[in-house]
């Protein structure tokens, strides 16, 4: 079948009652925890996932999907308004979406980051649509080798670049491996670390370290943060930009997709850096780049844009070779075992429904977004007036409910006490969360692939750079590990240079 | 931050003894390839590895290098305590109390220790998300929750 037509497939399937409900709670819910300062992507992901037990996978992940762009749209709207990013891919829309909110022109700065938001979103749907299925097809020839060297690549990536330090990133992600070696050993059926403890038999539950380090860590973490929001209080009404705007933004749409989209393919560089560098290459390419930071359009247009079509290009690494590039998608994988479903090459060729179903319903997603974010802005504007101390005591009651949900066990509630407390250190501590988390999911995976591997050679270790793919990947993983200490010394190298350089003038 | 770097270094050089020990009890070799140690003794040699790494790194560091760690205040500290006090009191009482009653006292407690809301207004948020959360998840979802001392 042509891609049209599972594409035709996937729009028939995603149109149906149940998964436009799905749809829409989750473009709503991620526009709310887009707006409102505090709560990210991943921890929203985690409170949805056992809303999503009753439904089918379909629906789950187009909720949970719905959940992570839309948050990228809802983040602009406190950007703008307060000068204070939503989560973190909205950070550089403050910088011209405030002052243009200072300016007089706050709709017109709404508008353009739904507009863009909307324009570079779709543009990466049809990305992954064009994308995913000829990598899928490249990746179902993996053995067992390559699988344990993709995964160490999709750990490596993620734990180089969160945080500032590559040896905590490294430290946090073998916590999450250690994990998830808890429980009954799925190859050789021994029991470990389990100390005669029946409930750790079927390992420690993701859902309960997600929710616990993403959600109650992030909200003990607030409490030490001041959270009084002063609203600006901006004229909300023409909401659409004018057409000198939208001429200035032609082609920053597709400057803010093309970078977008291809950051969020790469895993582990995500939403937030592709709208850092998408601003920095509007500016750079601009013919006015001293105005950048005084309230000009295209400043709003390429991050709002970026972050949206990352979250799309995201999802390739994840159907195609279940390899989640954030902690959100990391959320989302293990949501996705949880279901029933393993993602991967196999996806596209095992459940072909599922996954085009999926990628029809971030289409409508985007133009329900576009809806609710023009019309509705000034409503969503209004919730930032909700004390912030108000949410925190609901935030950790639904986290409590969603756990228990688990397994009606109160255990699961232990867990994810003790892990939001985990999750408040390391915050303190400076390590960062998500690797850990993408340890919890990915563990299992790799630990099968190596002792499959390792069985296959007959023990023989040099499998993983014999192989040329194999080799490959794990180059790529070490060079993205180290990344951070190579840019480190090319910068004093650099720098040194320059300050010869500038010896040698004076 | 050097001081929380050595003292976290510490607390996972401990952790991966623990693990390296532990797995040298499971299983070395099973018919098809390695054992189930082969995972835990590796990963706790790695984090062994990278503790040694993390305490050389801080030790080599100047004091005031990157910043030391940020302690809550006292205020805030309180708070987050009672916070996690109040989520043990809740798993504790669940099941016996029952979760729309554990619930609505949760909130209250956590709504009036947090907010500059009335009391009243306190009360009301809580008692309306208690039924909420009863609502959404026993009724619309399905999900059996503990009755406890209420007939439900």
């Amino acid at each position: 079948m042509e891609a049209a037509q599972y594409i035709m497939m996937g729009f028939s399937n995603a149109i149906t009652p149940l998964n436009l409900f799905a749809c829409f709670l989750g473009v709503l819910a991620g526009t709310l925890v887009g707006v409102l300062p505090g709560l990210g992507p991943s921890a929203g992901i985690a409170i949805l996932i056992p809303v999503t037990y009753k439904l089918g996978p379909t629906p789950a992940l187009i909720m949970m999907a719905g959940l992570y762009y839309g948050a990228m749209y809802g983040g602009s709207t406190t950007s703008i308004l307060v000068n204070l990013p939503g989560e973190a891919a909205s950070v550089m829309t403050c910088l011209d979406g405030y002052q243009m909110a200072r300016k007089g022109r706050a709709g017109a700065a709404l508008g353009m980051a739904a507009i863009s938001s909307f324009i570079a979103g779709t543009l990466g749907v049809v990305g992954l649509m064009l994308l995913a299925p000829p990598l899928a097809d490249f990746a179902v020839s993996f053995g067992s080798a390559e699988y344990f060297a993709l995964t160490i690549l999709g750990m490596s990536v993620l734990t180089g670049i969160t945080g500032d330090s590559v040896i905590k990133g490294l430290i946090s992600a073998a916590i999450g491996l250690l994990l998830a070696t808890v429980g009954l050993d799925t190859v050789g059926q021994g029991a470990r670390f389990t100390f005669g403890y029946w409930a750790l038999m079927d390992g420690i539950s993701f859902i309960s370290v997600a929710v616990g380090l993403f959600a109650v860590g992030e909200v003990l973490a607030s409490v030490e943060e001041s959270q009084e929001v002063s609203l600006y209080k901006a004229k909300l009404s023409g909401l659409l930009p004018n057409l000198q705007d939208f001429l200035a933004c032609r082609w920053t749409f597709v400057r803010a997709f093309l970078i977008g989209f291809f950051m969020g393919v790469v895993p582990g560089h995500g939403a937030t850096i592709s709208a850092f560098l998408a601003y920095g290459i509007e500016k750079r390419v601009s013919k006015h780049p001293e105005l950048f930071g005084t309230g000009v359009i295209e400043g709003v247009a390429a991050p709002e844009g970026a972050n949206n079509a990352a979250s799309a290009g995201a999802m390739v690494p994840l159907l195609t070779l279940g390899i989640p590039g954030s902690g959100a998608t990391a959320v989302m994988l293990g949501a996705l075992m949880i279901h029933g479903l393993r993602p991967g090459p196999l996806l596209f060729q095992n459940n072909p429904e599922f996954v085009w179903t999926v990628i029809a319903s971030m289409y409508i997603g985007n133009v329900m977004l576009l809806v609710l974010n023009l019309p509705l802005v000034p409503m969503w504007a209004q919730l930032l007036r909700i004390p912030y101390r108000v949410l925190i005591p609901l935030v950790l009651a639904i986290s409590f409910i969603g756990v228990y949900a688990v397994d009606n066990s109160v255990f699961e509630v232990w867990v994810t006490i003790v892990f939001g407390v985990v999750g408040y250190l390391a915050r303190k501590f400076g390590y960062p969360c998500a690797p850990m988390v993408m340890g919890l999911v990915l563990g299992p995976v790799m630990e099968g692939a190596l002792r499959q591997a390792l069985a296959l050679s007959h023990g023989d270790i040099t499998v993983f750079v014999t192989r040329p793919l194999s080799a490959v990947l794990l180059v790529i993983a070490m060079l993205s590990l180290f990344s951070p200490l190579l840019r480190t010394a090319w910068d004093r190298a650099t720098g040194k240079s320059e300050a010869a350089l500038g010896q040698s003038e004076s | 931050m050097k001081r929380a770097d050595m003292v976290s270094a510490v607390f996972f050089l401990v952790l991966a003894a623990f693990a390296i020990h532990e797995a040298l009890g499971l299983p070395k070799f099973e018919s098809f390839g390695p054992g189930g140690d082969f995972a835990p003794f590796w990963l706790g040699v790695t984090l062994a590895f990278l503790a040694l790494l993390l305490a050389i790194s801080a030790l080599r560091r100047p004091a005031d290098a990157s910043g030391d760690l940020s302690m809550p205040s006292r205020e805030a500290l309180v708070k987050i305590v009672s916070m996690v006090v109040a989520l043990c009191v809740y798993a504790l009482v669940v099941e016996t109390v029952g979760y729309l009653l554990s619930t609505f006292l949760f909130l209250a407690f956590l709504l009036l220790m947090l907010t500059r809301l009335s009391r009243l207004g306190n009360l009301a948020i809580a008692a309306g998300a208690a039924l909420f959360f009863t609502a959404l998840f026993s009724w619309v979802l399905g999900i059996p929750l503990p009755h406890g001392i209420l007939p439900m």
